[in-house]
Order: C-alpha cells, then sequence, then structure tokens
C-alpha cells in the first residue's frame, strides 16, 4: 500500500483525537454497572474522567457492585492521538488522491 | 508525545511491572501457615488489641470444624489520629475536614466541595450549609449522630454532613474477630453479603465492606470520613471503608505490597500496588492472586473504591443467621469447648449486648 493512500485511509476512518465530552458525576457507578446483570458477570464503570474499571459484580449488602480486578484503564493513556491540524490533514489527503492517481497511472 | 505513541512505548515496560513480585521473588511473609500464635500476632499493635490474640475452636460455614485465632480489637486506632470529618464553614480548608469516596475517587471534604455538592450530585435539593453565615450543618451531638448516622436517615437530618464522635462509643467499641489458622480454599468464593467486617488491620481497627449508599445521599447526607478512610457510627465504633495508607503496613523484602491486615478468611491483604506502583493483572473475582511466597492473597481496592476485597476465596466462622462470619453479628449460642464470644459463658464482651446476650449482658 502507497504511503498516500493509507493517510487517505486513516482520514476517511475517522482518526479523531477528541475524547468524549465531560458527562457529569457518575453516581453509585460501581453498583449501577451490575443493574441486570448475574451474581459473576463482568462488569464496566466509567467514573468522571471515564478512567475504565473493569470487574465482576459480587453480593455486598444485599446488593451487587461491580468489583474492580483489573488495573484501572486511564482515559488519558488510552485516547487516540490528538487530531493532526486541519492544513496538514488536507494536504496528506491531498498527497494520498495523487499518489493513488500516480500509482493507477503506473499500472495501467 | 501523544497519547498513543506515549501509551505504545509504556506498555512493554508495564507488561514488564506486572511481573514484579512473582514466584522467583522468595521472602517468608506467607499467610496461610501463620501457624505460631506468637508469630501471628507479632504483626499487631499490641495497644490495638484488648486482649492477647488466642486460638480458639470454630465452624467454619461449610461446617468444617477447625482452630482459629480470636482477635479482640479495641475499635480505635493506636497509630494515628481520629477525624476530623466534616468542615464547620464553608470557608474550611482541606485541613480542617476529611474525605469522600465517589465513584473510584477521592474528594476533600473542604469548605469548597460542600457548597458544589449540588453540581457534584446534578441535584439542586443538596443545601449542607447556612447561605448567609457559611456554616455547615453537622450532627454534632450523640442524638443527631443516633438520628442520622443509618441507612434510614431521620427526616431531621436531611441535608447535613453526618460525623459521630469516638466519645459516644467510650472510645470505640471492642470487636471480636474470628479467623481461621490454617485458611481454607473454596471451590467457589463467598460472597460478602451482610458480614460486618472484611478483615482486620493491624491497628485495633477493622476493615468494613462498602455501604450502598443511596439511601443516605437520598437524604442528602454525606458520612464524612477521616483522611485515614474511616468514621464512627454507633454500632461498630471507628471502622474503615478505605485504606489511605495509615494503618501499619508490614513490609515485604521482595518488590511486593506490604501487608496491611488480614481477610476473615485468614488469608493476607496488602496494598494495592507493589513498590514499583504497578498493580497485579491477574486478580481473580475477590482480588486476590497467588504467589509461591505469599501463597493466595489479596491486593485491597483503591481508596476512592470504598471496598477492600470483592469476596472471600477461602471459608470464613459461620455466625448463628447461617451464613459465614466474623464476629460482628449476633454471638451463637456457646457449644461445648467454645469459651467466648458467646451467649452463655457468663462474659459480656465483643458483639455481646443486652439485646442479642441478655444471660451474659444484664
Amino acid at each position: 500500500m502507497s504511503r498516500g493512500l493509507f493517510v487517505v485511509l486513516l482520514l476517511s476512518t475517522g482518526w479523531s483525537g477528541n475524547a468524549a465530552a465531560h458527562a457529569g458525576h457518575t453516581d453509585r457507578a460501581p453498583w449501577e454497572a451490575c443493574d441486570d446483570h448475574k451474581l459473576g458477570d463482568s462488569c464496566s464503570w466509567e467514573n468522571d474522567t471515564h478512567d475504565q474499571h473493569l470487574g465482576t459484580c459480587r453480593e455486598i449488602g444485599g446488593d451487587q457492585m461491580c468489583v474492580r480486578n483489573r488495573p484501572i484503564v486511564r482515559a488519558d493513556a488510552a485516547a487516540p492521538p490528538d487530531p493532526l491540524p486541519r492544513w496538514l490533514g488536507a494536504t496528506l489527503a491531498t498527497m494520498g488522491v495523487v499518489g493513488i492517481g500516480l500509482a493507477l497511472r503506473r499500472v495501467a | 508525545m501523544n497519547h498513543s505513541l506515549r501509551s505504545l512505548l509504556l506498555l512493554p515496560l508495564l507488561t514488564a511491572c506486572d511481573g514484579a513480585a512473582t514466584d522467583s521473588n522468595k521472602s517468608t511473609d506467607s499467610t496461610e501457615n501463620n501457624t505460631d500464635p506468637t508469630t501471628f500476632a507479632a504483626d499487631f499493635e499490641a495497644d490495638g488489641l484488648a486482649t492477647a490474640i488466642t486460638e480458639v475452636a470454630c465452624t467454619l460455614s461449610s461446617g468444617t470444624e477447625t482452630t482459629c485465632w480470636e482477635i479482640q480489637l479495641v475499635g480505635a486506632p493506636v497509630d494515628h489520629d481520629v477525624g476530623p470529618f466534616c468542615p464547620r464553614n464553608i470557608s474550611d480548608s482541606a485541613d480542617a475536614a476529611g474525605i469522600w469516596l465517589e465513584s473510584g475517587e477521592v474528594y476533600d471534604v473542604d469548605g469548597d466541595f460542600i457548597v458544589g455538592l449540588a453540581d457534584f450530585y446534578s441535584d439542586p435539593d443538596w443545601q449542607l450549609y447556612d447561605e448567609s453565615t457559611g456554616e455547615v450543618y453537622v450532627t454534632d451531638t450523640e442524638a443527631a449522630c443516633t438520628a442520622a448516622a443509618r441507612p434510614d436517615v431521620d427526616p431531621a437530618y436531611n441535608n447535613y454532613c453526618v460525623e459521630c464522635s469516638l466519645d459516644y462509643v467510650d472510645g470505640g467499641i471492642v470487636t471480636t474477630v474470628l479467623i481461621p489458622v490454617a485458611p481454607q480454599a473454596l471451590s467457589t468464593p463467598l460472597e460478602i453479603g451482610n458480614q460486618g467486617q472484611v478483615g482486620v488491620a493491624f491497628n485495633g481497627v477493622a476493615f468494613d465492606p462498602p455501604a450502598p449508599v443511596q439511601a443516605i445521599l437520598g437524604a442528602h447526607t454525606i458520612a464524612a470520613f477521616d483522611d485515614c478512610g474511616g468514621h464512627v457510627n454507633l454500632a461498630a465504633g471507628y471502622h474503615y471503608h478505605a485504606a489511605t495508607g495509615c494503618s501499619k503496613v508490614v513490609p515485604s523484602d521482595d518488590g511486593h505490597a506490604g501487608r496491611i491486615g488480614y481477610a476473615l478468611d485468614g488469608y493476607g491483604i496488602y496494598e494495592m500496588v507493589n513498590e514499583d506502583g504497578a498493580e497485579p493483572a491477574d486478580l481473580d473475582e475477590c482480588r486476590g492472586h497467588e504467589d509461591s511466597s505469599r501463597g493466595y492473597h489479596y491486593h485491597v481496592a483503591g481508596p476512592g473504591e470504598n471496598s477492600f476485597v470483592g469476596c472471600f476465596h477461602g471459608d470464613i466462622v459461620a455466625t448463628s443467621d447461617g451464613g459465614g462470619g466474623g464476629g460482628g453479628g449476633e454471638p451463637p449460642p456457646c457449644e461445648e469447648g467454645q469459651t467466648s464470644m458467646c451467649c452463655g459463658d457468663g462474659t459480656c464482651d465483643g458483639p455481646e449486648t443486652a439485646d442479642n446476650c441478655p444471660e451474659d449482658c444484664r
């Protein structure tokens, strides 16, 4: 695959570093994560900053709570890269299109 | 450096860290074979025990007859102060107040936090302070504590910061905990359910399970913790809901996390992360795993998670209601050979009260 085509594909698949907007406080998140779950089911929940907590539903105090048993997946560690500046994206896209055109001409 | 690139560069390092303190590192702090009472008791602060730790007969929830350590906690920390809990004015800084745990995070209950509660919980009915004076509504009498520090909060104490003084329980409630001398692994883990405690720290305080906070928050109250993750109620006295690093830690000599106490099933509870700062990635549903140095053991949850372990890998002592227990529930009738923490031995101690053991506590 040519480098230009690779860039075009990246841009067309919505590669963006925009994090989700702040969603407010996640009240009772570890408990609500196990609503409609069976004991022992896998579960997950996010805190305010979208750090992911992965675990299983356990019975505690007559309710079920998602007990984390995996290291916290930090949102800032999992976030995709910052978006390319618009002018650079457009330039690379153009280069990709040109590259594809040149490649097609060579094949032809 | 962008986030993805940084993650990729760190990944091999983090993967390598996961293997820290594993089988190749030998130490002698196994908690599975602490059968010598002197060795076992040595980890506990002597002043945190109401009586010396003794070995007694006990019956586990599966019916197994075995022996247990009987640990009588004084119910107050001997290695740190208790409180403060609630701020008195919205101008108070974090130094004058404790913490609140919510959805994995630890928050200082300072004046700004009190003012911001309506936004914090997206509920305009939160109003824990007098707008004209800035005074925070605090349960500062025993009567107020009694009415507010319970799941069904007295409506008169809606919109209060709830705290109780250790003085209301005469400086601490002695709690008797029985944990198996030799932990008995179960094929299916035991749920925490309605256990009063999940384990013991080394400083005279019990680790309590998380309480669903819906009713408490529904009454617009917060039962603030001190910076050490503990607070007081009239039933349990001072107890922990989070491990924030205040209580005694028995260090490991191989880079593994230090031991902070024992769970009711007799397995050790260790700090969340090893010395390299990494949390083990292979914890089971109870937050435990095994290595050749320590055998099976737990790693405590983060301080903001309002919990310690997720369930019990091993069997725990049966209580009179048929479930497991560690001495926090109602004491059982005395059985042959049982000398304490039971109704009918002529001694009123631990969880025995005039209500549940009238023959011993008249």
